[in-house]
This record gives structure tokens, C-alpha cells and sequence, in this order.
């Protein structure tokens, strides 16, 4: 009883957040109706659990003693989903990467000199300039790096 | 309390984000809206799993969860990349795919 009023409940902000998502004007506040749907989601998510959901006209399976706590769904994933497990972690790595690249800071480096910057494999091969994407030149010390590197260059010349 | 309540309001939610995702233009909405798609899916998978008394669902479900966020990581770093390129943060105006 107590988990059917928590659904009607919980589904009635579901979806009040849903429509807000797609309502809203400015994207900060459809975000924050997202916040707020993920929010009830959960609580939804709970009464799922804790409610006896059958189908209509079956009487649904019984409330087995530990299902759907942690320690359950954790077992689950490293006996029977190990390998999903797995390659879901291997996925979320690439996903992180990938973000990082695409959004790198493109600027100044590796611009081609007609002034259109460009998203390109090629550009990962390209020979960076001595001192660049080091930590000497997150704190300002690259000009000094390739300015000496330079000057050495040119003693050897000489 | 029969599923169908839970498989309802799942199938509202999935028509609110596909409705969101054809009508919105603004490329972070329709992210959002592809999240709410997946958080229906997530709902009905949670009923059934209940209503089996079978954990598996739940599984598939974090699963799921676990996709979604690689989708969004990589869809933020496509629009911060557009912003980079100042291409206009509008879906109806990116036509072609060569930047």
C-alpha cells in the first residue's frame, strides 16, 4: 500500500520533470528539471522494489530475502556479468579519452596557417614543438625550455 | 499493484524524450531528452526484473546507466568542440560532416 502511494507519488514528478526538460527555455533550468526526474526516478526505482509487481491476472514472483540490495547486484556483476563488467569498464575509458581529445584545446599549436583549425587524426602524428604538452609548460616554463633548447641547437650549428 | 502502472509511465517518459529529441534544437537538450529515453528503458527494465524476481534486469540496467554516461562524455566533448570551432550550438544548422 505504502509503495503504491510512493509510486503515484514518485511518477507524478517523473514526468512533471520530463515535461520540464522539453518545456524550459534555458537549458540550466531543463538540466534542473533533469535533477529532478533523476531524483523521483529513484524513488520509483524503490517502489519497484519494495512492491509486489505482477502481471495482470498472474500473482508475480515472491520478495526473495536480499534481492536487489548490493550486495545482490554486486555478486551478480563479478560471478554471472564479469565479462559485461568488464568490457563496460573498458568502454567508460574510451568514453573518457575520446571527451578529452575532442575537447582538447586546439589553439595556437596546431593551427594550419590559413586560420581554419581542423579536427584530424593526423594531427595526433605531427611532431609537437620541443617544450609543448609537458608539465614545464603548465607552469610557464616552455618559452624558457625552447628558448634554451634553441640556443643549443644553434651552438651545435656553429 | 499490476506492472502495467510501471510500464505506463515508462512509455510516457520514453514519448516525452522522443518528442524532445524531434522538436528541441539546442544540441545539450537533446542530450538531455536521449537521458530520459534511457531512464525509461531503465524503469521498465527494473519492473520486469521485479516482476520476475530475477536480478538480471537490474544488471542490464546499471548497464544501461553505464552507456548512457559514455554518450553524454563524448556528446559534451562533440558540443564543446563545436563551440570551439564557433559553429552555431544549433542541430538544424550542422548538415554536413565535414566540420
Amino acid at each position: 500500500m505504502i509503495s503504491a502511494v510512493l509510486f503515484f507519488i514518485a511518477a507524478a514528478g517523473t514526468l512533471a520533470g520530463a515535461i520540464g526538460v522539453i518545456v524550459l527555455k534555458d537549458p540550466f533550468y531543463c538540466v534542473l528539471a533533469l535533477v529532478g526526474h533523476l531524483l523521483s526516478l529513484a524513488v520509483l526505482f524503490i517502489a519497484a522494489l519494495g512492491s509486489g509487481l505482477h502481471a495482470i491476472g498472474t500473482d508475480g514472483a515472491h520478495y526473495a530475502a536480499g534481492f536487489g540490495t548490493p550486495e545482490a547486484i554486486g555478486s551478480l556483476l563479478l560471478t554471472k556479468f564479469l565479462i559485461p563488467f568488464e568490457v563496460a569498464s573498458y568502454l567508460l575509458l574510451i568514453a573518457a579519452v575520446g571527451a578529452v581529445t575532442l575537447a582538447r584545446r586546439r589553439g595556437g599549436l596546431d593551427d594550419r596557417g590559413d586560420g581554419t583549425p581542423t579536427i584530424s587524426v593526423m594531427e595526433f602524428m605531427r611532431p609537437r614543438p620541443f617544450g609543448s604538452g609537458t608539465m614545464a609548460e603548465g607552469f610557464g616554463h616552455a618559452d624558457a625550455l625552447s628558448v634554451q633548447h634553441s640556443a643549443q641547437r644553434q651552438e651545435r650549428e656553429t | 499493484m499490476t506492472i502495467a502502472w510501471y510500464l505506463a509511465v515508462s512509455a510516457l517518459i520514453f514519448a516525452i524524450g522522443a518528442g524532445g529529441v524531434l522538436v528541441r534544437r539546442n544540441p545539450l537538450v537533446v542530450l538531455l531528452c536521449l537521458e530520459l529515453m534511457l531512464n525509461a528503458a531503465n524503469l521498465a527494465l527494473i519492473g520486469f526484473s521485479r516482476m520476475w524476481g530475477n536480478g538480471d534486469g537490474q544488471v542490464f540496467a546499471l548497464i544501461v546507466m553505464v552507456v548512457a554516461a559514455c554518450e553524454v562524455t563524448v556528446g559534451l566533448g562533440v558540443i564543446v568542440a563545436m563551440h570551439r570551432l564557433r559553429l552555431p550550438v544549433d542541430v538544424d544548422t550542422m548538415r554536413e560532416l565535414q566540420g
